[in-house]
């Protein structure tokens, strides 16, 4: 809960405050990039995220991580939140073997209810056009009582 | 097969699906028992895996890359072995918002093979498996030796 960190209530939700406190996160390397209006999910390669060195591939967990937390940080863009939001289900599709280069990731939302939020991942490394994989995400929120 | 030859085997499978897959190497997972159709894989406690820094729970990433990698496993288990398997897609669940304790167990499940796919369910738990945290249903394409994957 936001409370549980004293003195920053305020920012504790917000996209850069809830990446910086999710030490999986910041062990795979997930980083934040803004462009514009959009925020994106920042995955550079490393050794720890291959899955398979034989065929060059990323691990199919470390790209539904990037995938998941890209939807929880661009809730946290969008929604006035006083605690994290919490993945209900994460449904991952790979299309293709993803390389050993960085990857990328947007969100945007299907839905965005006053509890529940649908939320389409797309994750791409050289070309937006070849997405790696694509993930539906559903989370929970906790909005703050000043938007309701 | 006697607990010698299976004991073997479990060395073989753990080289080949843990110590030579550098993310799963770097989770420390590892594959406790196996049968004909399935596996049971776990991942100890630490800092680094946790979801927030103030709570020692599992983050959703840790739950999902193990799921992923037992019911690969599953997968290629029931090929006996002699196949390279890729996640084609996973649905997980997370039937609770902390997952709070010192060791992640999955026990995963391959009851379908195809010539091209093999189907899978998994469940993550801390302490029963009756009490999941994530659970899991999978697809994966089987790229088998004799065909050259195509």
């Amino acid at each position: 809960m936001a409370t549980e960190f004293p003195g920053s209530q305020v920012n504790s939700c917000d996209a850069e405050a809830l990446l910086a406190g999710m030490p999986y996160a910041r062990f795979l390397g997930i980083q934040l990039r803004r462009a514009d209006d959009a925020i994106r999910g920042y995955l550079p390669f490393k050794e720890t995220l291959v899955g398979n060195a034989r065929v060059e591939a990323l691990h199919g967990g470390a790209l539904a991580t990037l995938l998941g937390t890209t939807a929880v940080l661009q809730t946290a863009e969008e929604v006035d939140l006083v605690e994290p939001p919490t993945l209900i289900s994460l449904t991952v599709e790979y299309l293709r073997s993803a390389d050993y280069v960085d990857t990328f990731a947007e969100a945007c939302f299907t839905r965005l209810g006053g509890r529940v939020a649908n939320a389409r991942v797309v994750a791409w490394q050289s070309s937006r056009d070849e997405p790696v994989a694509v993930a539906n995400v559903i989370l929970t929120l906790a909005r703050s009582p000043r938007a309701l | 097969m006697s607990p010698e030859e299976k004991a073997v085997w479990l060395r073989r499978i753990n080289e080949g699906f843990c110590e030579k897959v550098p993310h799963n190497r770097s989770l420390g997972l590892e594959i406790l028992d196996f049968d004909d159709s399935g596996c049971i894989c776990r991942i100890p406690f630490r800092g680094d895996l946790s979801a927030t820094s103030t709570q020692s729970g599992f983050h959703f990433g840790v739950v999902t890359s193990l799921l992923d990698a037992a019911s690969g496993g599953a997968a290629f288990i029931k090929l006996k072995g002699g196949s390279r398997v890729a996640t084609l897609d996973l649905r997980v669940d997370f039937p609770v918002t902390e997952a709070k304790g010192d060791v992640l167990w999955a026990s995963a499940t391959c009851y379908r093979v195809t010539e091209h796919v093999a189907f899978t369910r998994a469940v993550a738990y801390l302490e029963e498996e009756s009490e999941p945290v994530g659970v899991a249903m999978g697809t994966f394409r089987i790229f088998r030796r004799s065909t050259n994957g195509h």
